[in-house]
């Protein structure tokens, strides 16, 4: 009887349910193909094809390229919007704030459409060439798309940062741009580590972007996957989980590296004082 | 009182779910019921609209089962986006029960390579050709011999398949910028006038088509010409393009890699449904599409279905390079494990002449069916009928003046039955056939004439006469049984007609590409891989890969650093010393 008592735990049970069916089987299933070949023999060569075609090697650059370059002109554009508003005294911060994260309650598809429709505008301005930039195109609108994310964590550190830290430093001699430099920006490195992965990861995949804005000009790892498994051959599914475990694997690193460095940045941040 | 409210809204709310289930239920537990699980491409079929302007095909079928067969059939309609996800669709729900393999759909209507390849895995029933008679005495004979010499290891494509709809492969173009001689060439894409200004498909097999025709069109070109010249008849010639379409051996492979490699530095973009509307609203210059897709550009570009700004109304064209292109065709089969004699019930309904022109007038592809209400739907939409021009039947007046011999027939328009119909509008046309040192040229005059109000007579409105081209169709419409002529005149070449009924010569000139092997398929995704990547240098992979390795080595050497308590630490302001502080 006693097992039968209702705990607090019991609460996960919907949670584990959903878990178990739609993150870790087809995680499972992902090894399995990856690992398999069409006739579900082990075999290696499924890596084997992926690594040894140079192809592959550049759009894994390309899109890690990619991904770092929207990264860091998110967060250039992210920081100082978010430490302005994290700042203002004004009573109408809230609503600034909520016009930069306004269009993460807008599908992307819709909002990455839209980009589409404005830079095609800016074409017919002669301004900007759609056909010349898809490259730009493709940047621009990741970074449209990914800098709400990017806003989001860093003004969330920065509202909590306690007050007391910063006067400390003033009252210390460290001239306000010390104070930044020694004091917010290290308090702050939560935030940017998380808005990092948010951005970083997902742009490495989001083919939509690209071959809506780049004119499907621009491969990244997302479209590699996308084709192996619409390629209809009889290995192509294996070839693509394949690519998946390896991105899988990509993502698991760096989000252990980068948690690793947040971990050492709050402790260091601590051990500071 | 709260308590009341809630308990009335659980009420119905459980009463309405256990209505929808027992209603699920009988309708299911119904013996008679048969259900018929059509798998199709999206808006293929027509579907009806709230005018009734367009007939539902579906729900008249199951109508027609019930009052002429006495059978009551539910049609379960899916439809599917690409060829590829409906295989992999199907082949999810592939079951082998007792050494019996069964798909969870009776009838798919994929496009020939993929009927060639799942005829090659084996998964499709044959077809049981004496219970299509509507469909072999409906479509057109030309195509149903094109479909008898189809084979794919050794077994004919004919005996599993049912063409639905057919058409070309060409260029979308718009003429106000693109020279249409450019257009016949297969070069079209890679001309640099063109630059940045032509869209192709994103996938393998379509730019294969376009690759292949761009590396091989001096050879396609000379074959043309041999055939020109009559040294070769229209199978062999037909054969020897074929051939050359059909090519993946390695050198070929290569060449198309370089030359889609080169193309991508000179095309706008790849796109899989973009293009049309990116044609029509004037963003690019030249797509690379089928035939349906074409005309169906042409007509949002003209402004068919949304009304247009005048000056956004683009007249677009479309074109077959002169030197060959590529045949496709979708085509119903029955999955193993299908209720065949159903779905071949269904097929039969779909062939029938007044269906095939609901379906076509809906989604605007070619049907395969031809006939006489298919020519007469031709006809109202494109032109005239041949007949019109035949210089032997009654009422033809002949003038002639010099070397000069008109000729004009006249339609009958009674403005009697007209006035007591209560019809405003009557028009008249007339057909003038003009022969001059043995050229003949076709014009046709069209008046409307508008009912005037006050005098009750008829006043003429509009009055213009334009020269039409005669487009012999009879290689088509060889089953038409009241019309002499198959021909169509129309004062539109090169437009939607054209795209919808290609003439003789451009379906000589048309090939039914091979359905790929596995091994070829890979073969041609890894290049297509390749050529999608394009030439990056490799100078900047190394500096992505160069600056990414550097960030990842600076963050460790800092932290490292930092940890150690080397760098970062806080300095003393002059004139103080620091000791060690811990406020933990």
């Amino acid at each position: 009887m006693n097992a039968l008592r209702f705990s607090r735990k019991h609460l996960g049970i919907p949670y584990i349910i959903f878990l178990s069916v739609f993150v870790i089987l087809p995680l499972v299933l992902i090894v399995l193909y990856a690992f398999t070949d069409s006739e579900w023999h082990f075999t290696l060569n499924n890596f084997a094809d992926f690594f040894l075609r140079s192809g592959n090697l550049k759009v894994l650059a390309i899109s890690f390229g990619l991904a770092l370059l929207t990264t860091v002109i998110c967060i250039l554009i992210a920081y100082p919007v978010a430490y302005v508003l994290a700042q203002s005294k004004l009573k109408a911060s809230g609503i600034y704030l909520l016009l930069f994260i306004l269009p993460m309650w807008i599908n992307f598809v819709l909002r990455t459409a839209a980009v589409k429709e404005l830079l095609y505008m800016l074409d017919g301005l002669g301004i900007y060439d759609v056909s010349e930039n898809y490259f730009l195109s493709t940047i621009i609108g990741m970074v449209y798309d990914y800098l709400p994310f990017s806003i989001l964590p860093i003004y969330t550190v920065l509202i909590k940062i306690d007050k007391s830290a910063i006067e400390a430093s003033m009252d210390l001699g460290a001239n306000p741009v010390q104070t930044f430099f020694r004091t917010t920006l290290p308090l702050s490195m939560p935030g940017i580590m998380s808005a990092v992965t948010m951005v970083f990861l997902p742009t490495t995949t989001t083919y939509v972007i690209a071959d809506t804005l780049g004119n499907s000009k621009v491969t990244i790892i997302g479209n590699l996957i996308k084709t192996q498994f619409d390629a209809g051959t009889a290995e192509s599914w294996h070839v693509g989980s394949a690519i998946s475990l390896v991105l899988l694997v990509i993502i698991f690193a760096s989000m252990l590296f980068s948690g690793k460095l947040n971990e050492n940045d709050q402790k260091g941040g601590a051990s500071k004082w | 009182m709260k308590k009341v409210v809630y308990m009335l809204i659980i009420g119905i709310l459980c009463a309405s779910i256990v209505l929808y289930f027992t209603q699920g239920i009988e309708k299911v537990s119904a013996d008679d019921v048969e259900i018929l699980r059509v798998y199709n491409w999206e808006e293929y079929i027509s579907e009806g609209d709230e005018d009734g302007e367009y007939a539902d095909v579906i729900s008249d079928f199951e109508t027609y089962c019930q009052e002429v067969l006495g059978r009551n059939v539910i049609v379960e309609y899916s439809t599917f986006g690409t060829n590829e996800n409906m295989y992999n669709e199907l082949n999810m729900s592939k079951k082998s029960v007792g050494g019996k393999t069964t798909y969870s759909y009776d009838l798919v209507c994929p496009s020939e390579y993929m009927i060639m390849k799942m005829i090659r895995e084996d998964m499709l029933e044959t077809i049981d050709k004496s219970k299509l008679e509507n469909y072999y005495n409906g479509a057109s004979g030309y195509l149903l011999e094109r479909f008898e010499n189809l084979t794919v290891d050794g077994k004919k494509v004919s005996d599993y398949a049912a063409c639905y709809m057919w058409g070309t492969m060409g260029f979308v173009y718009n003429p106000e910028f693109v020279e249409d001689i450019d257009a016949f060439d297969w070069s079209l894409c890679w001309n640099e006038d063109y630059k940045g200004t032509s869209t192709i498909k994103d996938s393998v097999r379509d730019s294969y088509v376009l690759a292949i025709g761009y590396v091989y069109q001096d050879e396609l070109l000379a074959l043309s010409e041999q055939y020109s010249k009559g040294e070769l008849d229209a199978v062999t010639y037909n054969a020897k393009i074929t051939e050359i379409f059909d090519r993946t051996d390695s050198d070929t492979i290569e060449l198309v890699k370089n030359a889609l490699l080169d193309l991508k530095d000179n095309i706008f973009g790849y796109e899989v449904d973009s293009g049309k509307k990116d044609m029509a609203q004037g963003k690019i210059l030249i797509n690379f599409a089928w035939s349906g897709d074409g005309v169906y550009t042409l007509d949002t570009a003209e402004g068919a279905y949304d009304d247009i700004p005048e000056d956004e109304i683009l007249e677009l064209s479309w074109a077959v390079p002169t030197a060959g292109s590529n045949i496709w065709f979708d085509g119903w089969v029955m999955p193993k494990g299908s209720n065949t004699e159903l779905s071949l019930e269904f097929i039969n309904y779909l062939s029938r002449p007044d269906v095939a022109v609901s379906n076509m007038s809906y989604i605007g592809y070619t049907s395969a069916i031809a006939g006489d209400s298919l020519y007469e739907n031709a006809v109202d939409w494109y032109g005239y009928a041949g007949d019109s021009f035949n210089l032997e039947q009654d009422g033809v007046e002949k003038v002639v003046s010099g070397n000069k011999a008109t000729y004009t027939y006249f339609e009958d328009c009674d403005f009697e039955t007209a006035l007591s119909d209560g019809e405003t509008e009557v028009y008249k046309n007339w057909y003038i056939t003009e022969v001059e040192d043995g050229t003949t040229t076709y014009f046709v005059r069209e008046q409307y004439f508008i009912l005037n109000e006050d005098t009750s007579e008829y006043e003429l409105d509009y009055d213009e006469t334009f020269e039409v081209f005669e487009v012999d169709l009879s290689y088509f419409f060889d089953n038409l049984e009241e019309y002499d002529s198959a021909s169509i005149f129309t004062d539109t070449l090169g437009r939607q007609f054209s795209a919808q009924y290609p003439d003789f010569d451009t379906v000589t000139r048309c090939t039914i590409m091979k359905s790929f092997t596995d091994s070829e398929t890979k073969d041609l995704n890894d290049m297509w891989q390749t050529a999608k990547i394009g030439r990056i240098s490799s100078a900047i992979i190394w500096s992505i890969i160069g600056v990414l390795a550097g960030i990842i080595l600076v963050v460790i050497t800092l932290t490292t650093l930092y940890k150690k308590g080397k760098i970062f630490q806080p300095k003393a302001p002059k004139g103080y010393t620091l000791k060690n502080i811990d406020l933990h």
